[in-house]
Order: structure tokens, then sequence, then C-alpha cells
């Protein structure tokens, strides 16, 4: 009741634009045309209109390629096997962890969260070396006797795939969970006692009410689950299963101004998942049952029986262990001074951790990332706070829009818009000609080609825009718009008053979606790899990959070792957030 | 259907919600629970549906312990008090759904949903959506959908308070006219007093985890057998005394303003009492009896149209409230008044 009071009151006395609001709303309409739109429309430009005509050739071509049409294919597989590898491994955990409580519940639902601190592909080096052909899982049966190494298990299976596929759920079913196990917590529980009362039980009360009401977060986590699986370069590339758009289109980057059949592979991608996205979205809308007054039951959470609290242990520890083996593999790789064709290696060494402050390629990858990430992450701080005040204070004419502007990202593919960026912000430098200065200085600054600092970390903001507009937004929706307005009545202006007590109020929000869009930004490969083109601009994930492919022996677990400092940085940082944020985390995932 | 509560208790760590509560709920009955907030009123409630479990004691359907029985085949009917509306189902169907559940066939289902929101007047809205209904609506609904499967007990969790005032009074004749038309047995759980003294068959007054006092609302209001009940329903002065004699029914009280004849049985002369007198029993009087009579300073009138509302100083400085009805004068501060009440006015609590 009180609730529509004080949204009416929001409305009546933001309706007006003051000039700060205008100047804001002229900024940000200024950062998403050149950096969202235009990019994305000069695809499009490209794609539809090559030679200044309309013509769709190249996607005739494009659907006349069996070849084409097989990554196509295989990507729609990947995204939908792992999204519904991911739901089944979810539903049963999110069901547990909203419903029952038991001991140790805060360290395991921690830990669910860890396989999220380290990009798939990293995972693929140690995986390759423990599940290949002749890795230590098949050396492991042959020495048993189970299995001769001769006929040893393909377990990566038809050609790489289902390597991509394990090491995808494992690294994405957080952000599921916590979708899910976010959705579950918000049904009213009243609305399960209503049903129980009426005489429902057991499946018909869970297929009548608690799924129909769980569905808008299902779809809501499902959506990036599918688009992450869909749209993935890392782990395709590192597994060798390049059959898939992705990895087709990162090959064809180094032909972008030649080439415009790459065009037509990025907008279809970014057409099919923005239409996926789209129905989700509808899905997700027209069940908004946010309006409905909740039940004052405290407590929705019952202790678990001992019986199933055991399956419980068991179901969700196995998943942690599975999860975490990747991450194991490679911190073992990483101290492997020689592990070849053996279980386990055969000699081990922290020289690795010293190389990787030697080597000048590590070394400034992880100058590199720290800069990039941080800057990215400050400069999302100041669009979110910008665009969660417009939205939830100012209520400016354009809100919704803007709303849905700033979300649109999660529907952007990473390879997406790095892509674009890369077509849109060429500046190609004429070697016979001098250019004016202001040329010269665009070229420098700005064309990835010469120094891709600037869109890296512009790309690494948009990208992860929608987290922190997430978390201010929710701050500031549950901070009381009469706390402001006590303190504008004692005369504080509203400058002060947003210092003072707006701020403070919400600092918990805004510190861990700030955390929380660095740790995105560290972790980044596509944006990375694909921008990234000079050895000197290098961040953390494009320097790994970068090492694998030496032919260097020791290149590998230099590799590793320093996926595994990456781990660590993140890993404490994510903690933070969390412990700022406690269960408030998941409202960040969702779509 | 006959519920009785024998003995429950039941606890939450170690917060002891309902201690030993013993009542029955007749056949037809519209019984309500008062008390304030946290009396543990709800959890009885609760326990009757099933969502809990008693530590202790029984409770009996019809003679039938149900302790373990499961919410889902008690077959009460609850109407929660957000209403518990399925917001993906529309009206209809959020009726509908104990019907399916029963396996009614198509036909009678239908006429069924109909009817019940025929009683609750909701019949022209039966393809909304929840989230598209006022709270009152909603109400209803959820009234309907509570009523439909003819529960044997339908259970009201304060179902009005997050209704406004005027929608609070049409929704509590609409109770009272759904009992009288189909003899539901209802329990009734509020803490408001007078939803309880206007609608009540009987009524059950709980604090903090016991229940003190079961009767019709004319008895829990006459004859409180607490200083407690005599407190939180309507108004009291309370005054201390010591009986000075008991016979045939009659006690004669001592106190520091003189002597108050009242009724009771099994009082002895000397026992302390505390003597409990309603502010609408205590008329301003010219008569100079020897008892039951009780001077004052009016200290403040508060003036509202047909009542006068007195709060007044005894001799001693304690405050006294009393009410005139259509009072003939208009009373000012500082004036002295004598107030006479009648012997079966004054209530006699022990102490």
């Amino acid at each position: 009741m009180t609730g529509s009071h004080v949204k009416q009151r929001i409305t009546d006395h933001g309706s007006r634009i003051t000039p700060a609001s205008a100047a804001s709303l002229v900024f940000l309409a200024l950062f998403f045309g050149l950096f969202l739109f235009y990019p994305l429309g000069y695809m499009f430009k490209a794609a539809f209109w090559p030679a200044g005509g309309f013509t769709l050739e190249f996607f005739r071509l494009f659907f006349s390629s069996p070849f084409q049409l097989e990554c196509l294919a295989n990507s729609f597989i990947l995204g939908i096997v792992i999204t519904a590898l991911t739901t089944l491994i979810t539903l049963p955990v999110a069901h547990w962890f909203s419903r029952y409580s038991f001991p140790g519940k805060t360290l395991l639902s921690g830990l669910l969260l860890v396989p999220m601190i380290m990009p798939p592909f990293v995972g693929a080096i140690g995986v390759k070396q423990v599940f290949a052909r002749f890795g230590s899982l098949n050396l492991l049966l042959d020495k048993l006797g189970l299995v001769p190494i001769e006929n040893g298990i393909d377990w990566l299976g038809a050609g790489g795939f289902w390597g991509v596929v394990i090491l995808g759920v494992l690294h994405v079913y957080p952000i599921m969970f916590l979708n899910v196990t976010a959705a579950m917590a918000n049904v009213d529980p009243t609305l399960r006692e209503a049903a129980e009362n009426l005489g429902a039980g057991g499946w018909r009360l869970f297929r009548t009410i608690t799924l129909p009401l769980v569905m808008p977060g299902y779809f809501a986590g499902a959506i990036i689950v599918f688009i992450f699986a869909f749209t993935d370069l890392g782990t395709p590339l590192l597994i060798g299963y390049n059959r898939v758009v992705a990895v087709q289109i990162y090959d064809k980057v180094v032909e972008v101004g030649t080439n415009p059949f790459a065009f037509t592979l990025v907008i279809l991608v970014l057409l099919l998942t923005f239409v996926l996205f789209l129905v989700s979205k509808w899905i997700t809308g027209e069940k908004s049952y946010q309006m409905m007054a909740r039940g004052h039951t405290a407590g929705a959470e019952t202790p678990a029986p001992p019986r199933l609290r055991w399956l419980i242990y068991g179901g969700t520890i196995g998943l942690i262990i599975v999860s975490l083996l990747p991450h194991a593999s490679v911190v073992v790789q990483s101290f492997a001074s020689h592990w070849f064709m053996s279980i386990l290696p055969d000699q081990m060494t922290t020289q690795f951790y010293g190389e990787v402050f030697r080597h000048p390629l590590t070394l400034s990858s992880i100058r590199n990332s720290l800069f990039f990430s941080s800057l990215s992450a400050f400069l999302d701080l100041g669009l979110g706070v910008m665009i969660a005040w417009l939205i939830t204070r100012r209520r400016v004419p354009c809100a919704s829009l803007l709303d849905a502007i700033a979300m649109l990202p999660l529907a952007l593919p990473g390879i997406v818009l790095a892509f674009g960026y890369v077509a849109a912000f060429n500046i190609p430098m004429n070697p016979k000609s001098l250019p004016p200065a202001w040329y010269q200085w665009l070229h420098d600054f700005i064309d990835p080609s010469a120094n891709p600092t600037f869109l890296l970390i512009i790309s690494y903001s948009v990208r992860r825009l929608p987290y922190i507009v997430r978390a201010a937004v929710a701050g500031l929706q549950q901070t009381s718009v009469t706390l402001e307005e006590a303190s504008l009545n004692l005369g504080a202006s509203p400058l002060r008053t947003m210092r003072k007590i707006t701020l403070p109020l919400v600092m918990a929000n805004l510190i861990a979606g700030t955390i929380l869009t660095f740790s995105f930004a560290m972790l980044e490969v596509s944006d990375s790899l694909i921008l990234a083109m000079k050895e000197a601009y290098f961040p953390i994930t494009k320097g790994i990959y970068q090492l694998i492919g030496r032919v260097d022996p020791n290149a590998p677990s230099v590799a590793c070792a320093l996926g595994v400092l990456g781990m660590a940085l993140l890993a404490a940082s994510l903690l933070i957030a969390s412990k700022t944020l406690g269960k408030r985390m998941g409202q960040l995932f969702r779509a | 259907m006959k519920v009785s509560i024998q003995g429950v208790s039941k606890g939450f760590g170690k917060t002891v919600a309902v201690d030993n509560v013993t009542f029955d709920i007749r056949d037809g009955e519209l019984f309500f629970l008062l008390g304030p907030s946290g009396c543990g009123k709800t959890t009885v409630l609760r326990l009757i549906a099933g969502f809990y479990a008693p530590d202790g004691g029984d409770v009996l359907f019809d003679g039938q312990r149900v302790n373990d029985t499961p919410p889902n085949k008690r077959n009460t009917g609850m109407v929660f008090q957000n209403y518990a509306l399925w917001p993906h189902m529309t009206v209809a169907e959020n009726v509908a759904y104990g019907l399916d559940v029963r396996g009614v066939s198509r036909d009678e289902k239908q006429r069924r949903v109909r009817d019940a929101l025929a009683i609750v007047r909701m019949g022209e809205l039966a393809d909304r959506s929840p989230t598209q209904l006022s709270g009152g609506q909603q109400q209803r609904v959820a009234l309907a959908r509570a009523l439909v499967i003819n529960p044997g007990i339908l259970l009201l969790d304060e179902p009005l308070s997050n209704l406004d005032a005027k929608l609070r009074l049409e929704t509590r004749e609409e109770i009272t006219r759904i009992h009288c038309e189909t003899r539901q047995t209802m329990l009734y759980v509020t803490h408001d007093q007078k939803e309880a003294l206007s609608m009540a068959d009987r009524i059950g007054v709980m604090n903090a985890g016991r229940l003190v006092q079961v009767g019709t609302p004319h008895e829990i209001y006459r004859t409180p057998n607490s200083r407690f009940v005599a407190d939180f329903i309507g108004e009291m002065n309370f005054i201390e005394g010591k009986v000075e004699r008991a016979a045939n029914g009659e006690v004669a009280v001592a106190t520091a303003y003189g002597t108050l004849m009242s009724r009771g049985e099994g009082f002895q002369a000397g026992q302390t009492v505390t003597c409990g007198i309603r502010p609408e029993a205590l008329t301003p009087t010219r008569s100079g009896a020897a008892a039951n009579l009780v001077h004052a300073t009016v200290q403040r009138a508060t003036y509202l149209g047909e009542i006068e509302h007195y709060t007044l100083t005894l001799p001693d400085g304690q405050p006294l409230r009393a009410l005139e009805t259509n009072p003939e004068t208009v009373r000012r501060p500082g004036e002295e008044l004598t107030l006479a009440v009648r012997p079966e006015d004054v209530i006699l609590l022990k102490a």
C-alpha cells in the first residue's frame, strides 16, 4: 500500500527535466550512440548495403554454404545442450538452497560460485591434459589395466564437442543457480501454503504453483547462459572445435576491410540472440508478479530432514568437486615442469611463477588487465549511478527506453561488439600522404590496430554496464525517497543530499557492482582476443591464449601460472563483493 | 465440523508461541481468537491448518486426531492475510484449483465456481487476473477460493487488516452474511476487538501464548476474568480495594474513594480485589446515596456530539475516565462531579 504512494510521489516531483538531468541525457545519448549503435549500424550497413546498394547476396551465400550452416547449427546445438544441462544440474540444487536450511549452507553456496573465477578456456588447458587421448585419465585407466592406452576413450567426444559443453556448463551454472534460487526465494511462501491448504501436495504443488512462478526468473538466467554458450569463443578455439560461428567470426577479423561475408555472420548471430532475448523478455515481462502483496510469514526455509540433508551434501559437494577439476588441473599444470604421457607431472617446480613476473608478455598483460579493468569499472560506476539516478529519481520521460538500452548489452555477444568496434573504428593511415594532426591523433588513440586501450576499456564497460545499473537501481529503489526529501526539507542542497544521504545508503550495492564489473572485465575473452592486436596491449586472457599457442614446451605452464594468479585476484574481489552484497548478489545476474 | 484443541503447545527456538491451549470450536460456529500481535493466535490457526505441528497436545477434527495429517489432507479452507492469490491464474482458475485437486467433474466444477463467486459477488470478474483487482476484490476471491471446497473449517487470518476502514465494515457484514447463509464453521483471527465483539458467536482471548478467557462477546465484555481481558477489550477504570463483607451474592468493597457495592460469589472479607468500572458505567448524579458514588474533578472534557468524554482526577490524583451520553450541561475543567455506578457494573477481579 505504502509502495504505491511513494511511487506516486516520485512521479509527481520528478516530472520536470533539470539542466543536470538534461546534460546527463545528452551525454548518455552520445555515449550509446557512438559506442553501441554506431558500430551495430555500421555492421548492418556493411552486411546489407556492402557496395551502396541493398543486397541479400551474402545471406544467400551463407545459406547455400553447407559449411557455414554446419557452423551455425553446431553453435546452436552447443547453446541448447549447455543450457539444458545447466538447467538439469541447477534446478535440484536451487530447490534445496531456497527451501531448506542445513549446517554449512553459506559456505557451500559460496563454493558453488567459485567456477566463475576463471574463463572456461583457461580450464581447457588443464582439461586437455587430463581428458585428452593420451591424457592422465586414459593413462590411469591403462595403468589400472582397465582400458589399454591404444584404444583409449575419446572423453572430449565428437571433435571436442563434449569438452566444450562440459567446460561451458561448469563455468555458467552459477549464473543459473543464482537466478533460479533468487526466483524461488521470491515466491511468496503463502502462495504454496494456499495450494497445500486446498489439498495440493508434492509434484502437483511444484507443477501448478512453484514452477510457473519461477519461470520468469529461470528464463532470465537461461537466456544469459544460452547467449554465452552460443557465442563463446575461447573454449572452442582452445579445444579445437572450430566449426562454430564464434571461431569463424574470429578468423575473419583480419579481413575486416575486405571480406563483407564476415558482417553477414555477425549480423546473423546478432539477430538470433536478439530475437531470443526478446522472446525471453516477453515471457518474463508477461508474467511480472511484483504487484501482489506478500505474506508476512517469515522463514520460508525449513530444516532439511536428515536423509535429504545427505542427498544435499552429496549432490552439492560432488558438483563443486567436478566443477573445480579444471581449476585444479590448471593449478597442477602451473607447477609442472614436465608433464607428458604421465598421469601426474614428473617434476614439480615453482619456477613458472617467477617467470610470470620476468616474462615481458605476462608482466605487461597483468599490468594491462588491471589498468583496463579498473578504468572500465570506474567508468561503469559513473555511468551506472547516472542512469540509475535518472531512472529511479528523476523519472525522465524516456526512463524505460534508457533502462532498455542499458540492459541491451546483455543480449549482445562479446564477439559481435568487438567485431563491430574493429570494423567501425578502423581509421586507416595512408602511408604516402601526411594526414592532418587530428586524424593522426584519432588513429593513434582510437583505432584498435594502433592502440586498443581506449576501445578495450569502452567495450568492457558497455558489456558489463547492465550489472552495475541493476545494482544501483536496486539500491536506489530500496532506499525510500522520503529520506532524501527529509534532507532537502532541512535545507540541504540536492548535491549535498546525494553525497550525505543517498550515496552512503546505496554504497554497498555500488561497491559490489563495481567489483563485479572489474572482475568480469578481467575475465573478458572475446573482446580481448579480438581487440588487442599488439602484444604490448595484451590483457591477461589474451596473454594466456598467446602463450598456449607457443611452441616453447614451458609456455603452457607459464600460461597456467598466469591463470592461477588471475584466479586468485578474481576470487578475492568476488569474495569481497558477495560479502558486501550478501544474498542480493543473485539480483545482478538477471536479464 | 467440530475442532478441538487439547493442551496444544508450540515453540519456535526459545520463544513459546502457544502455551498449553485448550478450547473447542463447535460445529457451525463463528469462533474468534482475539489478542494483541504476537500473542500466538495466528500460530493456533496455522496449527489447525497443519502448517505447524504441535510440540505437545492434540488437534482433533470431529474427534479424530489430525496432528500427523499433512496440510493438504486436512480439508481446511484458509484465507491468508495477504490473500495469497496465484498471480499466474485468473480469478476463476484460482477458485477452481481446490476442485481440480479433488477431481471434481467439469460441469460440477463450473457450477460450484460460479456459485462461490456469486456468493462473494465477484461473478463478473471471473476472467480477470488477480493483479488487476483491488484489495477488497482480492479479499473476496480468496474467500471464494476457500469456501468452494466446502471446508471442514474456514480459517481467516486477519482477513480485513489490509483493507481501508470503509471496506473493512462492508467485508465484516459480508462475512457475517455468508456465515448466516452457510453455517460454515469458521475460525477468525484478529486483534481488532470491534470485529470480534460485533461478529463472533464466541471469542477466545489470547495473551502471551495462553488462552485467557473464552466466552460470548457479552460475557467477555461484561465479565472479564482478568485485568488483561478487561483492559484489552474496551476501556476500564481500575480501583484497588478490600472486601468488607460478602453475603448472598452481594459484595461490599472498601476503597480509598468510599464503599463500592458489587455482585459476585466466592469472596471473603479481608480479601484484596480490583474493581473494574467501564467509563460508560459512570454517570454524573446529584444523589446522596451512601455507596457507589465517586467524587472527582474534571480535568478535560472532549465533546464528541452525542457523547462527552471526561478525563477526571480522583481526590488522591489518580485518573478516572467517564462518558456521558446526551450531556445536560457543558462541564468545565475544575468542576467537581459526583459519579454513580450500579452494583452490577462494578466488576470484581481477584488480585
